[in-house]
């Protein structure tokens, strides 16, 4: 389960904006973190404490103000197929439709004739079978985002960055996907950084989550997440130890700032 | 414009309701009233000698259309639509083609064999498929689209025009008139058997319209010609505009229309590739941006006429100097439109791009330009319309021929018939440059029903 390679480490990278205006915002400031080969790592922090833009990081769309950043020990210096990114909101190409949104990357490096059973294999993973004809103005905001997910995925990089992904839907749908994202976990061994609201879910998906301060957001505190896992999918969510790590984490949200706390989709 | 774009909505199988089916009978008694008007009143006593009576022809013609569309439209459930008769129009067209071609290859014209047997070869394969068409089923959905009877209807044109400017009238050989008859027929049948249920509804819908143009049209035939109620050298009768349609038929659509619609093609056509190039570069790069963006701004804004004293200087031939005022104002409205729709593609689809393995270069081919495409469109729509102006302009500078100049001859040698003949021609000239470029358009385009007011 766990590859070689696709470790991810954060040497005190700082991201500071500046504004039109002149003014500065500090979003991150000292991030430290290591994530293993393989791993799967929860985000969860305040709203607007600096997740997107750690993850906006990681897949170079940005440059760090400070600090460095290192994937499998070579510096991060631009966007790459190995690390895929769903952002937050699905961004669709309106002029492609559902199966040519997916097919995208692989046309892009020149491997769909290859890999062409895989679009229609992640359509169908995502629960838009019948769907591919249609344009994105066409679809709800759920769709789109589960599109996005496949478009990611059919991929396949080393490093999968989910903003988000599941944001949008119904509880039900919700769940079927966190078990489809881990089945994709489990065969292909990507390492997965995940960020999310969603108390339960990182505690269903992640191997780590990660709890950031508010900004300038640093880690506030890493918890492992020692339940084991059931073959097919992940915890039982009314596990004893589910519940009392749910408790937990709360409770260290919480100790971020009374006035953030309102702010978690509990 | 945009209306004219829209598709017709896919035909139920019941027929029309009473009201559009009463509508579609309007056209017919406003051409019989007309008609009556015409046989019954003679033409003014200053107008008998010639005495013109073309009018009738027309609506002769018109009635017997009319008649067939309206029919239609009152029996339409028992109509079928003729996709068989698609698949005539290509066989017969293909043959024609590769005929023809065979034909102008056993002249052996030295300057053209090349073109022409290539020319043999496109026509003999898509007669081949549509052959096949009729025993193989992919074959047939193939040869069922249209597209393949416009192609080598195309080709046989281009044949006639080749062979006509090659050998003059002589060229015109008993075979080739012959082929063309038959080719036109074919056509005209294929045509109206695929056309004729959406044309039945469409007249059904625009029945008052047409039959208050037509109303019109007798109107003014019976103000001009029968009590010369207004200066008959500015306002000539119907009869005698038809009459120079009679008379100058070669002259007006060989000569004229072909070299204007081979003028503007061109023109057009350089507009479009100078235009998208320039909007590209200015759009995408930042140092293409610094040496192109001061010209653009500078140069373009100049009205296509103010060109015509440089044209002339800068090139040797009239011709080159027509072509290049018609491509100036192209270039200019489609790169001005092309570098604001690729400045204008939001960043996130780059980043989305990039992250899922792009290049820059790639960005470009795949994102920028196809989302700067609507923009294109828009820029590609404005420049021709204003290449129509243009080219009555670039008509002026010395190439005589092409219906801008002809129209202005006519006016100085104060022969208004051929004005209002010449602006017939040009009018449904545009109109149907107009309406393939909308086809166009919602072909490429499709995707953009539902985002925007379409
Ligand atoms: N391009 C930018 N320019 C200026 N400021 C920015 C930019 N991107 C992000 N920021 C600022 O950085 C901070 C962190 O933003 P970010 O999008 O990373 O938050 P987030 O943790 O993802 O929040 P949420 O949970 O609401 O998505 C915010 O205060 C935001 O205003
Ligand atoms: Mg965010």
């Amino acid at each position: 389960m766990v590859s070689a390679t696709g470790a991810i480490i954060a040497d005190s990278v700082s991201k500071t904006f500046i504004q039109p205006d002149g003014g500065e915002v500090t979003a991150l400031s000292g991030m430290d973190i290591r994530i293993e080969p393989g791993e799967f790592v929860c985000l969860i922090g305040p709203s607007g404490c600096g997740k997107s833009t750690f993850l906006r990081l990681v897949a170079g769309l940005i440059q760090p103000s400070s600090g460095e950043l290192y994937l499998d020990g070579r510096r991060v210096t631009g966007t790459g197929a190995d690390r895929g990114l769903v952002s937050q909101d699905p961004t669709l190409f309106p002029w492609l439709n559902v199966y040519n949104n997916v097919a995208y990357g692989l046309k892009i490096r020149k491997v769909f004739n290859e890999r062409r059973a895989d679009v229609q294999a992640y359509i169908d993973l995502v629960g838009l079978t019948g769907f591919e004809r249609s344009y994105p103005h066409q679809l709800s905001g759920g769709m789109a985002q589960r599109v996005s997910l496949a478009r990611a995925l059919v991929n396949e990089p080393k490093i999968l960055l989910l903003d988000e992904p599941l944001g949008a839907l119904d509880a039900f749908t919700r769940m079927n996907m966190q078990d489809e994202i881990l089945r994709v976990w489990t065969e292909r061994g990507a390492t997965m950084l995940m960020v999310t609201h969603d108390v339960d879910e990182a505690i269903y998906l992640a191997d780590r989550v990660f709890v950031m301060t508010p900004r300038p957001a640093k880690i506030e505190r890493v918890i492992p997440i020692e339940i084991g896992r059931n073959p097919n999918h992940g915890r039982s969510r009314d596990d004893p130890d589910f519940l009392l790590m749910r408790a937990k984490i709360l409770q260290i949200l919480n100790f971020t700032g009374h006035k953030h706390a309102l702010e978690y989709n509990l | 414009m945009i209306e004219a774009a829209r598709v017709p909505a896919p035909a139920p199988h019941t027929g029309l309701p009473a009201r559009l089916k009463a509508q579609s009978l309007l056209p017919l008694a406003a051409i019989l009233v007309s008609f009556l008007a015409e046989v019954l009143l003679p033409n003014h006593e200053k107008l008998r000698n010639p005495d013109y009576t073309e009018f009738r022809y027309l609506l002769g013609i018109l009635a017997a259309i009319f008649a067939a569309l309206t029919a239609t439209a009152l029996w339409e459930e028992r109509v079928r639509s003729a996709s068989k008769s698609r698949l005539l129009l290509t066989v017969s067209s293909g043959a024609l083609a590769a005929l023809a071609a065979v034909r102008f290859g056993q002249i052996g014209l030295s300057k053209y064999a090349g073109f022409l047997y290539l020319s043999a070869v496109i026509g003999g394969l898509t007669f081949l498929l549509a052959a096949a068409s009729f025993f193989a089923g992919r074959a047939r959905e193939i040869a069922a689209r249209p597209g393949w009877a416009v192609v080598s209807q195309l080709l046989f044109l281009l044949f006639v025009i080749v062979d006509h400017q090659a050998l003059g009238a002589e060229g015109y050989a008993p075979v080739v008139y012959a082929l063309t008859v038959i080719d036109i027929l074919a056509l005209l049948v294929g045509l109206v058997l695929t056309l004729v249920k959406d044309l039945a509804r469409a007249l059904a819908k625009r029945g008052v319209f047409i039959a208050a143009l037509i109303l019109f049209v007798g109107v003014v035939n019976v103000v001009t010609a029968k009590f010369l109620l207004l200066p008959q050298i500015y306002f000539p009768s119907i009869s005698r505009i038809i009459h120079v349609y009679r008379e100058e038929f070669n002259f007006l659509f060989l000569d004229c229309l072909l070299s204007s619609f081979i003028l503007l093609c061109q023109g057009v056509g350089i507009g479009l590739a100078a235009g998208v190039a320039t909007g590209v570069l200015v759009g995408w790069s930042q140092r293409w941006n610094y040496w192109l963006n001061p010209f653009v701004r500078i140069l373009g804004p100049i009205p296509t006429s103010t060109w015509v004293p440089l044209a002339i200087v800068m090139f040797s031939r009239p011709r080159s100097a027509a072509v290049f005022v018609i491509a100036f104002g192209v270039w200019f409205q489609i790169s001005i439109l092309t570098a604001s729709g690729i400045q204008n593609v939001k960043k996130t689809y780059y980043e989305v791009s990039s992250t899922l393995g792009a290049t820059d270069t790639q960005n470009l081919f795949h994102i920028a330009i196809p989302d700067a495409l609507p923009s294109i469109f828009l820029g590609f729509f404005n420049a021709t319309c204003s290449s129509f102006a243009a080219l009555v302009v670039a008509e002026m500078l010395g190439v005589k021929n092409g219906l801008g100049w002809y129209i202005n001859w006519q006016k100085e040698m104060l022969s208004y018939p051929g004005v209002y003949a010449g602006l017939f021609i040009m009018a449904g000239f545009c109109y149907v440059f107009i309406t393939i470029q909308f086809k166009v358009r919602d072909r490429l385009l499709s995707w953009q029903k539902g985002v925007i007011k379409w």
